[in-house]
């Protein structure tokens, strides 16, 4: 087995989390229950649709 | 942010990095398949977290039950995530469980802390039959935990 050394030290750069401004929140897992993903398609979907029928 | 009161950085993913990894675990259906994850380690207010927001896949050795990386394409990959990725570094892999659930077998735990032993990197395990994925950790013991994560999306007219 090969261990990946790609990781560089590196300074960590500042910045808030992505969850407003130039980024919106979609779905949480706080919990670490996991993620539906049947869910998050669908709503993928449904917004390529809308586009679609914009167009 | 959470999970850091236990000692694990909380992770963010962008929605194109999930559904690239997702789409990646569905052609390969009936197979399990192997890739990586991309971003960065942040830090704001003293606190650390994870921002995934590429995947790449992995070339690898495969079959329904058990996937490990192709070793002779390990370099290869990790020099196309330098040239196209280079603010970028391997904040963790994913691989696909198709059909029975997100966990970490024992493989899946010896190939994380073989080739993942830094510990903000995580491990994305994806079951495109049930639709589900869970993001999960190793720690020094071997055993693994899950780990807080969220879906984000760059607002639409925002460019990098």
């Amino acid at each position: 087995m090969v261990r990946i050394v790609e990781v560089r030290e590196r300074d960590v750069r500042e910045a808030p989390p992505p969850v407003d401004g130039e980024y919106e929140l979609i779905a949480v897992d706080w919990e670490g229950v996991g993620y539906d993903l049947s869910d998050l398609l669908s709503q993928l979907e449904d917004e390529a649709s809308r586009a679609r029928t914009e167009d | 942010m959470r999970g850091e009161e236990a000692g694990v950085l909380p992770v963010y993913v962008e929605l194109e990095a999930l559904v690239k990894a997702v789409r990646h675990c569905r052609e390969g259906l009936p197979y399990e398949v192997i890739g990586f994850l991309i971003g960065e380690r942040l830090r704001w207010r003293d606190k650390l977290y994870v921002l995934i927001t590429d995947t790449v896949r992995g070339r690898s050795v495969q079959t329904r039950t058990y996937v490990e990386f192709d070793q002779d394409a390990l370099a290869e990959v990790a020099g196309l995530i330098r040239e196209e990725h280079p603010d970028a570094e391997i904040v963790g892999w994913y691989h696909s469980h198709p059909g029975y659930g997100c966990f970490m077998s024992p493989t899946d735990i010896r190939s994380h802390t073989t080739c993942f032993p830094y510990p903000h990197q995580v491990a994305l395990v994806i079951d495109p039959v049930r639709g589900e994925a869970s993001f999960f950790k190793v720690d020094g013991e071997g055993d693994y935990r899950t780990v807080p994560s969220a879906v984000v999306r760059r607002t639409r007219g925002q460019d990098r």
